[in-house]
């Protein structure tokens, strides 16, 4: 082949049976990449099935996200309040995540941790609690932990105007998640 | 004019020839009168999906496998080494948190809840008497990574390490995370370590006389490649991805259209690092910033190939990415996917840009002298 053939066609220094793997090889990866935000609810059975078949490819490489970031639209903040008690009854307080914790990223680190418990599976819920309260006794020295889901909401832009402000009391709302003894449950 | 008369567009083909559509037609009708219409559509579409299939091989070739310069790619290895190198040692900051024994989420958990997904980590079958020490080598590993040390190999261990943080601590993960992944995997796959690494370094020319490049440290001694291309195109090509589906995913909110998105995201008092709750009096403000990240994260796909949109384009990226780094905080994330939008930018601009960087380095290096 011509030097001038070679800047023309550039791709012919692959043998052609390479090319066309390789050519596969791209296009399912970029099918690949697709598929796992094209099967996020609501989607149809058929885009369902088919990042079915893609999943352990998508998987194992750590592709598989949905990107919708802030999607479908900026919600309310799940964080964790705690209460540890001590042998000698004395407590210690704190909320996950708290604006000490620094560098950022650890901060968003923790964020997450709490922002994760309102998609854990129903059947692992139980477990996933019981090891933050052991992460919690541990981190506190205290064997008795009691944990609290604070669901924290956004004021609208009417309420600030009129002065509420984002740590506003009443955008809080708590649910008790249970209480934890390291001698019993952990 | 019927559309089948009308000219096809030109992909920058093979050939010059320019596509007759009437020629096709003399080729698919015989003289002979007892042709029939069928035998004559066949022969148009027969010719019409032969030069259909050839327009679009030669197009694919182009965009895949046409060499390309590595410089952008090396660059985005060095910005995106760092970020690992940090991102993972802000783990170690309270590893036993994170991967001891009594971790907020303990080995055995995490692994339950990815029972049915295809996913490995180190860390589910590493013993937690050698968890620090492999923690430290992680390090080491992305530091040479970052600094293009045997790339080829460090690459494919960077990667691993990243997929396997990634999968132990999968609910502590966000944006960052992925596009970490992400763009680590691309520079797996590609020759990340081919400009601006100790690698290509080693490389240089080692011939006295005067350097033929304009690089004269040898960092870019390794040419235009096409595996550089296909690494960079896919690179180009997810960031589209990310993009699209990120709009879309938006699209399914009420407040997205209603405007108020951009509002919820400042007044959420766990993301905020700038107050910008001052903006409830200007709500026609909030509405225009909603209203423009949905219209860009959606037709990012298309006007970043457009030559003369791509800078403006960038623009946007760097503009919103520095807004989510002030105002929510997110500094790694923001860098991270500006890191990633850097692949848009020519390689003879990063070129350039490094030079001049180097070039100031050695002024300041003489007057020290």
């Amino acid at each position: 082949m011509s030097t001038a053939d070679q800047d023309d066609r550039p791709w012919d220094a692959i043998p052609q049976w390479p090319r066309r793997i390789l050519s596969a090889w791209l296009l399912f990866h970029v099918i690949a990449i697709a598929m796992p935000p094209l099967s996020i609810p609501p989607t149809s059975s058929l885009l369902g099935e088919m990042a079915g078949l893609i999943a352990p490819y998508a998987q194992a490489l750590q592709l598989d996200h949905g990107y919708h970031y802030f999607a479908p639209e900026p919600g309310e903040s799940t964080l964790l309040e705690f209460t540890a008690t001590r042998r000698d009854g004395s407590t210690v307080h704190g909320m996950m995540p708290h604006r000490g914790i620094w560098p950022r990223l650890l901060y968003h680190r923790h964020f997450m941790l709490t922002e994760s418990m309102g998609y854990i599976p129903e059947e692992l819920e139980e477990e996933w609690l019981r090891s933050y309260a052991r992460c919690i006794s541990r981190k506190t020295q205290c064997p008795r932990v009691e944990l609290t889901r604070v669901l924290h909401y956004m004021p609208t832009m009417e309420m600030v105007r009129e002065g509420v402000t984002l740590e506003n009391p009443d955008s809080f709302s708590r649910t008790l998640l249970g209480v934890y003894d390291r001698d019993e449950h952990l | 004019m019927s559309l089948m008369n009308a000219p096809l567009p030109q992909a920058p083909t093979e050939s010059s020839e320019p596509i007759d559509i009437d020629h096709w037609q003399k080729i698919g009708s015989t003289p002979d009168s007892s042709a029939q219409s069928s035998t004559e559509h066949r022969g148009v579409f027969g010719q019409y999906v032969n030069e259909l299939g050839r327009q679009a091989s030669s197009v694919w070739n182009q965009f895949w496998f046409t060499p390309a310069d590595p410089a952008t790619l090396g660059a985005i290895r060095v910005l995106i080494g760092a970020m690992l190198v940090y991102t993972h040692f802000v783990w170690g900051l309270d590893f036993e948190s994170f991967f001891g024994p009594e971790s907020w989420v303990t080995n055995e958990l995490v692994q339950r809840y990815q029972q049915n997904d295809w996913v490995f980590s180190f860390w589910f079958v590493l013993p937690h008497t050698y968890a620090y020490p492999v923690h430290l080598a992680c390090l080491g590993v992305l530091t040479l990574f970052t600094f293009g040390v045997f790339t080829r190999v460090t690459s494919l261990l960077s990667l691993l390490i990243v997929i396997s943080y990634a999968n132990r601590l999968p609910t502590a993960q966000y944006g960052l995370d992925q596009i970490n992944g992400i763009l680590m995997f691309y520079l797996a796959v590609g020759p990340s370590g081919a400009a601006y690494s100790i690698d290509s370094w080693l490389r240089r020319p080692k011939e006295s006389g005067p350097r033929t490049t304009a690089h004269g440290f040898g960092w870019d001694a390794y040419g235009p490649s096409i595996h550089a291309n296909i690494a960079s195109r896919l690179i180009q090509l997810h960031m589209c991805v990310i993009y699209l589906f990120a709009g879309l995913g938006k699209l399914q909110g009420t407040a997205w259209w209603d405007g108020n998105a951009m509002w919820l995201a400042f007044a959420n008092r766990e993301y905020q690092t700038l107050d910008m709750t001052w903006l409830c009096d200007y709500p026609w403000a909030v509405h225009v910033m909603t209203h423009f990240t949905i219209f860009w994260e959606l037709t990012y796909c298309v006007f970043v190939w457009i030559p003369v949109l791509t800078p403006i384009v960038l623009f946007f990226a760097v503009v919103l990415h520095v807004g989510i780094g002030l105002c929510m905080g997110m500094w790694t994330f923001a860098l991270a996917m500006i890191f990633g939008n850097l692949i848009f930018v020519p390689p003879d601009i990063v070129r350039r840009f490094v030079s001049r960087l180097t070039a100031r380095r050695h002024r300041v290096k003489s007057f020290g002298r």
